[in-house]
This record gives C-alpha cells, sequence and structure tokens, in this order.
C-alpha cells in the first residue's frame, strides 16, 4: 500500500497545487518549496497565482500607484521588498512610514537628526537594495548601513549615519564617505563628481562575503566605498534632516554581476 | 425524472439522476454544448475515472446537488480553511490514496467546490509542518540534488512571516 502512494502527491497538475497553495501561508509556502522538485519548480514561477495573492494581501494598492516598485518585476520580489521595507519600528520619533510601506517621511522638526532601518539586517551573501530621496536633501542626506547598535535619531544636523563605529554613510551632500566620525575621502573618486540630484536612484551594495558597500547611481557602478567590514548584522539605513522630506527603499535581491 | 448513463474507465456504467451528474462541469458542457443527447441510452465515457471513485464522488453531488451557488471568493483576501461543513469532514475521512484520487478527479469532471473542500483538506495536512514532515505525510521522495536545498532555503529566507 505504501508503494502505491509514492510519488502519488508530486503529481498533482499545477491547477490543483495552486489551489492547495492558495490556502497556505507564507511560512508554509516556504516549507512547500523545499518538499521535492516538482512543488519547487511550481514556486519558482514567481508571478503566478500564488505569489500574486500573497503580495495583494500584503502591500497596499498605493505601494502600486507608482512606478516605485518597477525594479522588482515579479509579484515574489515585490513581496520580498516589502518585508525588507523601512521598519516602522526602528525609525525615529520624528519618521513615520506612509501607507505605501516603502517610503519613509520625515516629519519637519527643528534640530534634528532623523533615520530609519530596513526591516531585515544581513550577515551572509550579497544584497542590493535601491534609495531614492523624493525630497530635497538639505545640509546632511546619508545612504549606507548600520548595526542595531547604531544611534537612530540625534539633536542638530548632524551625519548621524557614520558617526560612530556601528554605522558606514555615503553623504550625498558632500559627496563623502563616513565611519566612526572621520571622512573617508571623497566618493565617488572622481574630480568634481556630479552631485545627487532628487529622484536619481542610488544602488547600495552590501557584499558580506566580501566585506565590502558599493553604490551605483542611475545604473553606473561608483567603485567600492568601504572595505575590510566587521563580521556583523547590517541593515539598510538612511540618514536626513530636511523637514518634509521623503526616502523610498526598494531592496533588488543579490545585486547583478556586470 | 431524467436520467443519464456514465461509464467509467473500468467499464462500470451508472444510472444518474441528470441534476446530479451536472454537479460536474465536464459533464454539463458535455450536455449543453457538444450536444450529447442522454435520451439515446447511451453513456458518457469518464476515461479518468475509476467506478470506486465515482460512486464516492456521487454520493458527495447527491448531498450537495441543491447547495446554493457559492459567494465569489474574494480573490486576494486570505483563504480560510477552517470552514469546511462537518458532512464534508466526514466524507472526506478517507485514506490518503482515496483523497487524492477524489481531488484529481473532481478537478477532471470540474467540481469546484468538490475540489475546494479537498485542496483545504491537503492544505490543513500541510500547515504548520516542515519540508520533511510534509514529505512523510505524502510520501514524497526527496529528489533535490544535494545543495539545492539550502539555495532554495536563502531565496526564501524573507518568508519569515512577522506581523
Amino acid at each position: 500500500m505504501d508503494d502505491d502512494l509514492t510519488e502519488y502527491a508530486p503529481d498533482i497538475p499545477d491547477n490543483v497545487l495552486e489551489l492547495i497553495f492558495s490556502y497556505l501561508k507564507l511560512q508554509d509556502l516556504r516549507n512547500c518549496a523545499l518538499v521535492c522538485k516538482s512543488w519547487h519548480r511550481f514556486l519558482s514561477d514567481e508571478n503566478n497565482e500564488v505569489w500574486r495573492a500573497q503580495c495583494m494581501q500584503k502591500l497596499s494598492p498605493d505601494a502600486f500607484k507608482t512606478d516605485l516598485l518597477s525594479v522588482v518585476p515579479t509579484y515574489k520580489a515585490k513581496l520580498r521588498a516589502f518585508f525588507h521595507a523601512w521598519n516602522p519600528y526602528d525609525c525615529s520619533r520624528h519618521v513615520y512610514i506612509k501607507p505605501n510601506g516603502f517610503t519613509l517621511h520625515r516629519n519637519p522638526v527643528a534640530q534634528s537628526t532623523d533615520g530609519s532601518r530596513g526591516k531585515i539586517g544581513f550577515q551572509h551573501g550579497r544584497h542590493a537594495w535601491e534609495v531614492r530621496w523624493e525630497g530635497p536633501l538639505g545640509t546632511v542626506a546619508v545612504v549606507g548601513i548600520a548595526t542595531k547598535d547604531a544611534a537612530i535619531q540625534c539633536h542638530g544636523y548632524y551625519a548621524l549615519l557614520g558617526a560612530d563605529d556601528q554605522s558606514w554613510g555615503w553623504n550625498l551632500v558632500d559627496n563623502l564617505l563616513l565611519h566612526n566620525g572621520d571622512a573617508h575621502g571623497i566618493y565617488p573618486l572622481l574630480n568634481n563628481a556630479p552631485k545627487y540630484k532628487v529622484g536619481e536612484r542610488i544602488r547600495v551594495i552590501l557584499d558580506c562575503d566580501d566585506n565590502t558597500l558599493s553604490f551605483e547611481k542611475n545604473y553606473e557602478f561608483l567603485g567600492v566605498a568601504f572595505t575590510d567590514l566587521p563580521d556583523k548584522v547590517f541593515y539598510p539605513t538612511v540618514a536626513a534632516v530636511y523637514g518634509n522630506t521623503e526616502i523610498s527603499m526598494v531592496y533588488l535581491g543579490p545585486p547583478l554581476d556586470g | 425524472m431524467s436520467t443519464i448513463k456514465l461509464e467509467t474507465s473500468d467499464g462500470v456504467k451508472f444510472t444518474v439522476k441528470t441534476q446530479v451528474a451536472k454537479c460536474s462541469g465536464t459533464i454539463r458542457t458535455m450536455l449543453e454544448d457538444i450536444g450529447i443527447n442522454p435520451q439515446d441510452g447511451e453513456a458518457i465515457p469518464l476515461s479518468n475515472v475509476h467506478s470506486t471513485i465515482l460512486q464516492k464522488i456521487l454520493v458527495w453531488a447527491e448531498h450537495h446537488v441543491d447547495d446554493p451557488e457559492p459567494p465569489r471568493d474574494d480573490a486576494d483576501a486570505a483563504k480560510r480553511t477552517d470552514d469546511i461543513c462537518s458532512w464534508d469532514e466526514d466524507f472526506l475521512k478517507v485514506d490518503q490514496r482515496t483523497l487524492f484520487d477524489v481531488m484529481l478527479a473532481a478537478n477532471y469532471l470540474d467540481m469546484k467546490q468538490l475540489i475546494a473542500v479537498c485542496c483545504k483538506t491537503v492544505a490543513n495536512m500541510i500547515k504548520g509542518k516542515t519540508a520533511d514532515q510534509i514529505r512523510k505525510t505524502f510520501n514524497i521522495e526527496n529528489d533535490f540534488p544535494p545543495g539545492d536545498e539550502d539555495k532554495i532555503r536563502l531565496r526564501n529566507q524573507f518568508c519569515e512571516e512577522r506581523r
């Protein structure tokens, strides 16, 4: 009798698999993808009805109103980006996350520097995410990474990200790299490199295997910014000072080479 | 009351009330669109369904024949699996092979409510289990080449759902 059951479940046609999976939660789907090749193949289609439904259940309709998520084409990738987005419980009290789930808004508060971390930190593998300032930079606008131990808010207008040994940042206002309170040189390494313009896409590339942090601007690789990062859990982080400025972050997954 | 004949893969003929047979979208289409005329006394061939399974499915159809059309699901809402009626629950207390055979036959016969209730039952058998426990439950062979599972696990790390 047992023999009769072998290969029984894997023979389920895709439309029935789809229905079974549509009743499951994300954690169960993760386990299902590890059951056998056939189930994994079905769940590898990141645009199928199962991922679409999961995506629609979790993401706000606001997330689809702009081109924000156009860099993550599949439903599963959009869902993943949402799980990596700004953490409403790990940002400055002067910051709130907009209903789209991906954009932070800094309230107009005088004499304060305000940051936010992403929900998920990284210690292994290679990761890329896109950061976009949707409003003015002000005098300090830093994009980079931080551990959980780095401060996320401070008094005054200050390059908070890069101010201690727990954070690494690139100040877009003056093109300086910052870590442990020190300027680590001009970045990118060009004479009179153009400054960031509002709306441009910055891609942050964290390589936990090589312990490096790099950036791209408008799809152009700008070189390695930081090397010899310690073996810690790093979170996508920004720090901003300008009132009502907005910053979006979309996690992309492992960076594409070349 | 009008009846029609159905013939299963193993050559068994069933005489069934037309209304009950029409719980199957596939049979409905055969009768209405393709114009098979049941008065001829000719049996409709169901080449993918064994008589033991058809017998069971007819019991289900007989019980549910007067059910109202179910409300349309909101495709984007999380779907429930705890709303299986107790009659269906008892009906599907069968060995796994039969459960899957009924599910696949219901799929072939296009019986949406029966497929749904089978899929909910299977989903309930999956919920909360690890991949290994799921394989044991359904007797599925782990056919991944070594190393693949780690890669897949890494890719789906974000699925650790948080509230």
